[in-house]
């Protein structure tokens, strides 16, 4: 099949949504700018027509113009110029009014200044951009990690210079955290695959006029028609809420390719097939107290922001590099002095502190089993560089293949980070995790 | 209400947890053992990080006082300072708690000896007083000789002659007639005969330790014994037999991973090669010697690197790194009390200043190269030195400059 050279164009792609074939938008691209073209030049449209429409020779053309055949040519490369630059112009706006449309879609997640996600996001970018399967890519990570973050910067960043025909950013979120230290409950009951999907399709189709009492089967139908002619970015965000994950993948595997699907997830999604995975780590120590001084300068807490390193290094050594937990920690310093939040975080004592731990971590510590629980509270005995299976297993007293079955399940939800190559496998936590582990075992 | 609800479940994880802490110890313990000389990097922090958490759990103190007395030469064989004695003041703190008098006094011992390697003398010596006090207290004479002799080293090194004398005698009258400790004594007495100059009892001190060590199979002493003869015979101008004991020592060291003690052998062995004229070995040798002793933050040391690294970028005309390698050993050696070493290093700056025709920089140096030395009898020979190059200089410098054609 051969590809319009103009497929590149966004304006090309909107087009090609509401064509049948590449050709015939291929084709309405050109007539309307040379429309366009024919009310401020007349003569270069008419030109362009007699030669690209009507098939004429420059002679033929030439003749009919009463112009030499040599000033058909001349004018014809100056006409094709300015078709150019109306073209050009059309992209323009185009890019223009969906940038806005999209801003609309996003959470405003990553519309400040953004720590330690430079290499991720340039990455990640290169992945998306690329036209090869997988079309499906999941970034994966605890709670307040910054995975919603870097898909809004993803989004942002790939979003004045891909030719994605439109946006659909929905989330399964139930509950958030906010840096007030509450949580607000978003949303009483888990969302389905058919919910995700009728959640895209709306807004997809948010402008245009949509038949009466659609089914959701039908609208999957055309969801996936549209979404399978047409490059589209898709986000689906917080999918581990989602009740049917083993519904909803299958789903997105058909709606994928050429469009993308960006997932965000707490629950690593290994034992699928067809998915980049995109795990992401907490900051460094020099990247979160970069982050902890931008914060503070934000939200105009100047000794804060000036403060030397070695009186920020307890915020690292307490929340790790949880970007979540950092911010909370200066939102809190508005209110109370630094030690005082730190000893709360460090004692789950006050009402932040336990909203932040019930929001990254009580859902998926109950859901553990005893052996889970007891490998995990083996973890903060591994130093921080982490140790292998058989130190686990010593520490935690359970035989090698129980500690093995374990981390099976504490791996995928990112309670545990598995990290070194196929020879050789480190477990580790984050630094948070560690604190949250110390509470839970009393441990002062 | 915490975070996972009824109290009876908290506290089952609060057993769980402590159960962990003692089997990791336990883990830690049998790696140490496995390691033999020296455990790789990862099981070193792996024990650190253990002992964070065992240091605070009184009911596995039995489990963590092996661990803690079975890291601690191992630590300070590695180079650990700094890092390392923070666990040995919670060991102390826990022992004091608990009453366990013998594992206190082992534990001040360690901590001596590594505050001995920071150069940090009066705090050594107080630790090792209170390790021979507590020794004493339980009737451990071997181990309280042991004391005294490190007591009597750093004594020594404090220019305390008598005092140093006086504790390695009373540690002989501790120790058994065949007891190898009592080759430690040799090596203390020795290296007061190297401070009085007197070269040949010196070498019959570290040959008779030598011997003791062979036979002992102590391979680390063994080492420490052929670097201090090397010294003798360094003074005793028998330079191919003291390289010959540099040679043996690094090998030695190298084999029973201490890098420190390699580093001070190669600041040895480099001014052997200044002293027989080869320039770029000895530099090679000292250059060696540089990151070892700035990773440890042992500053004695690695101020006398820098000297010697400064004396052989000058004998090469590199005058840059010379004034820089100096520069930074004076720095150095201001804050440890070591104002020969201080006067030798500004002879030296002066030297490298006065090669490149600055000869008032170089004045300046001599100038404070005497103020260091004051009226100290016993550095008549670095004083003429220094006097006959400030004369020099002072001649060059009132000497008027051929008028310009």
């Amino acid at each position: 099949m051969q590809t319009s050279q103009l497929s590149s164009l966004l304006l090309f792609q909107k087009i090609r949504a509401n064509s049948a074939t590449e050709a015939d938008a291929h084709r309405q691209v050109l007539d309307t700018a040379v429309e366009a073209l024919g009310a401020v030049h007349p003569s270069d449209a008419r030109l362009l027509q007699l030669r690209f429409r009507q098939g004429m020779t420059a002679r033929e053309a030439g003749s009919l113009l009463h112009l030499a055949e040599s000033t058909v040519y001349t004018q014809q490369r100056e006409a094709i110029a300015r078709l150019t630059a109306v073209i050009e112009g059309q992209e323009r706006q185009i890019r223009s009014t969906q940038l806005a449309s999209w801003e609309r879609r996003l959470e405003g997640l990553a519309t400040a200044r953004l720590v330690g996600i430079d290499d991720q996001l340039a990455s990640l970018s290169a992945r998306l951009g690329s036209t090869d399967p997988p079309f499906v890519t999941s970034i994966e990570g605890i709670g307040g990690i910054g995975k919603s973050t870097l898909a809004e910067a993803l989004v942002r960043r790939l979003a004045p210079e891909t030719a994605y025909v439109d946006l659909a950013w929905v989330t399964a979120r139930q509950q958030s955290f906010n840096l007030g230290g509450s949580i607000r409950e978003e949303r009483r009951s888990l969302l389905s695959a058919l919910g995700i999907a009728e959640l895209i399709f709306d807004q997809l189709w948010q402008d245009e006029v949509q038949p009466l009492a659609l089914s959701s089967g039908h609208k999957l139908q055309m969801l996936q028609q549209r979404l399978k002619q047409t490059p589209h970015l898709v986000v689906v965000d917080n999918l581990e809420t989602v009740a049917d994950l083993d519904q909803l993948l299958p789903t997105i595997h058909q709606l994928a390719n050429p469009s993308q699907f960006i997932l965000t997830s707490r629950e690593s999604l290994f034992s699928e097939s067809g998915i980049y995975h995109h795990p992401l780590r907490e900051l460094g120590q020099v990247h979160a107290l970069q982050l902890v001084r931008q914060e503070a300068e934000e939200r105009n807490l100047p000794s804060l922001a000036s403060a030397p390193d070695d009186d920020l290094v307890p915020i690292y050594d307490t929340v790790g590099g949880n970007p979540l937990a950092l911010r909370l920690v200066v939102g809190q310093v508005h209110i109370y002095p630094l030690e005082h939040v730190l000893n709360g975080l460090r004692g789950a004592r006050g009402q932040s502190a336990l909203n932040l731990y019930t929001y990254v971590y009580r859902k998926a510590w109950d859901s553990l089993g005893e052996n889970e629980q007891s490998v995990l509270l083996a973890m903060p005995l591994i130093r921080e560089q982490g140790g292998e299976l058989d130190d686990v297993a010593a520490v935690s007293g359970l035989p090698p293949d129980v500690v093995g079955d374990a981390l099976a399940t504490l791996v995928p939800m990112n309670l545990v980070d598995a990290r070194g190559d196929f020879d050789q496998r480190r477990y580790t936590i984050h630094s948070l995790t560690r604190t949250f582990l110390h509470e839970i075992a009393h441990w002062a | 209400m915490g975070l996972t609800g009824r109290a009876d479940t908290m506290a089952n994880y609060a057993i769980l947890f402590r159960d962990h802490i003692a089997r990791s110890i336990v883990r830690c313990s049998a790696r140490m053992e496995l390691s033999g000389q020296m455990p790789a990097a990862g099981d070193r922090e792996q024990a650190l990080h253990t002992l964070s958490y065992a240091l605070n759990v009184e009911d596995i103190w039995p489990e963590t006082r092996a661990l803690l007395l079975a890291l601690a030469p191992k630590m300070e064989q590695a180079g650990h300072r700094d890092d390392w004695l923070p666990y040995l003041d919670r060991g102390i703190e826990q022992c004091q708690r608990l009453g366990d008098v013998p594992a206190e006094a082992a534990l001040h011992w360690h901590k001596g000896v590594v505050l001995e390697l920071r150069c940090l003398y009066d705090d050594a010596r107080e630790e090792l007083s209170f390790s021979v006090a507590q020794f004493a207290a339980v009737g451990d004479s071997r181990n309280q000789a042991r004391a005294l002799n490190k007591l009597a080293n750093v004594a020594r090194l404090q220019r305390q002659v008598h005092e140093a004398e006086r504790l390695v005698e009373t540690a002989m009258v501790l120790l058994e007639p065949d007891d190898t400790e009592r080759a430690y004594g040799l090596i203390v007495m020795g290296a007061m005969a190297l401070d009085a100059c007197q070269w040949p009892a010196a070498a019959d001190y570290f040959s008779q330790a030598i011997d003791v060590y062979r036979a002992s199979g102590d391979q680390r002493m063994l080492a420490w014994s052929l670097t201090n003869l090397g010294v003798a015979q360094r003074k005793l101008k028998d330079y191919q037999r003291a390289i010959a004991c540099y040679h043996e020592a690094i090998a030695v060291f190298e084999k029973v991973h201490d890098p420190v003690h390699r580093a001070a052998v190669h600041i040895n062995l480099g001014n052997v090669f200044l002293k027989v004229g080869n320039v770029d070995e000895a530099l090679a040798s000292y250059r060696q010697a540089e990151p070892v002793f700035y990773q440890v933050r042992d500053n004695l040391h690695l101020a006398f690197a820098y000297v010697n690294i400064g004396m052989a970028c000058r004998l090469l005309g590199r005058w840059r790194e010379a004034e820089r390698a100096l520069s930074t050993s004076i720095d150095l050696l201001g804050g440890l009390n070591r104002p020969k070493k201080i006067a030798n290093c500004r002879e030296e700056l002066g030297l490298t200043y006065q090669a490149q025709g600055r000869t008032a920089e170089a004045i300046t140096q001599y100038e404070q190269a005497l103020d260091a030395l004051n009226d100290r009898g016993a550095d008549q020979e670095l004083r003429n030195s220094i006097l006959a190059n400030l004369r020099v200089a002072r001649q060059i410098s009132s000497t008027p400059a051929p008028a310009s054609t």
